[in-house]
């Protein structure tokens, strides 16, 4: 009875062993499938260095002058936000002969150059335009047209001129005070 | 005595002829193969650049050409897009120059590398787009990074055809968007190409 039970241990053990022999058969069986698979791959590169310039867009109005005040003057002409982009004034004309003009530099001080895409007058009524003249010109006069360029580092004067018109009929002129918000717009983009 | 040695040579004569007669009816069963196994190389390569172009403004620069690497399986380029609008872009042919068809792996066909963060998916600069188009392929690159490889996946044994490798620095953009500094990408995109089975 012990010797039988003494021959199944001993079976048991010689099972295992052939058990362990083909579990690592198998790991190197699969070792050895991989190796292989991989050694039917390839990884094509393509490596770049690429560098981003760094970019500055920046064109804003600079350098305000008064030309003409002759007229009951407000608040004059200048630039009142941090970003240079907006000036204001607050006039009163009186007399027929009264006028306001000032001129303003438009500059490029960024990296980039600038197009004008649009640039666009208003605040004046079709009444109002019978007595006013409200215009803004480069500054020899010339009409400002949109597509103009503004390059980087350069700059264009603005001619801004509000005076009475000098064909006037009685018929034209106001009967009452008015007031008027007059605004001229220009939108610069990259060119 | 002499009666034992009589069973003893008597027992060995039986088991001889006992091993005679098996043998006397046994056959040995033999199958004699040749096999010749054929010669076969798996090679897909890069195997030269053409029309390399930079366009754009006045400070773009290639600052050193696309240039494939010895083992013939990387390019390398350097360039600077110097202001919104530039972009660069060149031909890339690959060639499978062994006998055994490929195909782009189907779970990682292609890989990009440097466009992001380590580590996230939030783009370095969303303002440059790079796309990797077969041509002879359908494409709408409306993403950063795009390709049209997987339309086509396969490269057959001993075929050639290109792909085009662009940089882009979109000139669609707010001024909140602009760099204050330089800024360098170091890009790597790997194809993986497998057997096709």
């Amino acid at each position: 009875m012990q010797k039988n039970t003494e021959e199944k241990i001993k079976y048991r053990k010689i099972q295992r062993r052939k058990h362990t022999t083909f579990v690592l058969f198998l790991v190197v069986l699969l070792v050895l499938i991989t190796i292989g698979y991989a050694s039917l791959a390839t990884v094509l590169n393509i490596n770049g260095n690429t560098t981003i310039g760094k970019v500055e867009w920046n064109i804003h109005f600079q350098n305000v002058q008064i030309v003409d005040n002759n007229c009951n003057i407000v608040s004059g002409a200048q630039i009142v936000d941090a970003e240079q982009t907006k000036v204001e004034y607050t006039i009163k004309l009186e007399d027929l002969d009264e006028r306001y003009e000032f001129t303003v530099d438009v500059v490029n001080t960024g990296t980039l150059d600038g197009i004008l895409e649009s640039a666009i007058l208003g605040g004046l009524s079709t009444e109002a335009r019978k007595y006013l003249n409200y215009t803004v010109t480069y500054a020899d006069g010339s009409a400002i047209t949109n597509g103009a360029e503004l390059k980087h580092g350069e700059h264009v004067t603005l001619r801004v001129i509000v005076e009475f018109r000098d064909d006037l009929t009685k018929d034209d002129l106001p009967t009452e005070e008015e007031t008027f918000t007059l605004t001229y717009q220009m939108k610069y983009i990259q060119k | 005595m002499k009666r034992t040695s009589k069973y003893f040579v008597l027992g060995i004569l039986l088991v001889m002829g006992i091993s005679l007669g098996y043998a006397l009816i046994s056959s040995t069963l033999t199958i004699n193969g040749t096999a010749s196994v054929k010669s076969n190389t798996f090679s897909v390569i890069w195997s030269k650049v053409e029309d390399e172009t930079i366009t754009g403004s006045v400070g773009k620069e290639i600052i050193s050409p696309a240039t494939i690497s010895a083992d013939k399986t990387t390019i390398n380029f350097s360039v600077k897009l110097d202001k919104p609008g530039d972009a660069y872009q060149f031909k890339a042919y690959r060639k499978n120059a062994g006998s055994i068809d490929a195909t782009l792996d189907s779970t990682n066909p292609v890989e990009v590398i440097g466009m992001y963060d380590l580590g996230t998916t939030t783009l370095k600069y969303d303002k440059i787009f790079l796309s990797i188009l077969d041509p002879t392929q359908t494409s709408n690159p409306n993403t950063n990074i795009y390709h049209n490889l997987t339309l086509a996946p396969d490269l057959l044994a001993n075929k050639e055809n290109y792909v085009v490798v662009k940089l882009e620095y979109t000139d669609d953009l707010e001024a909140s968007d602009l760099l204050a500094e330089d800024l360098t990408l170091d890009l790597s995109i790997k194809l993986n190409y497998v057997q096709k089975k």
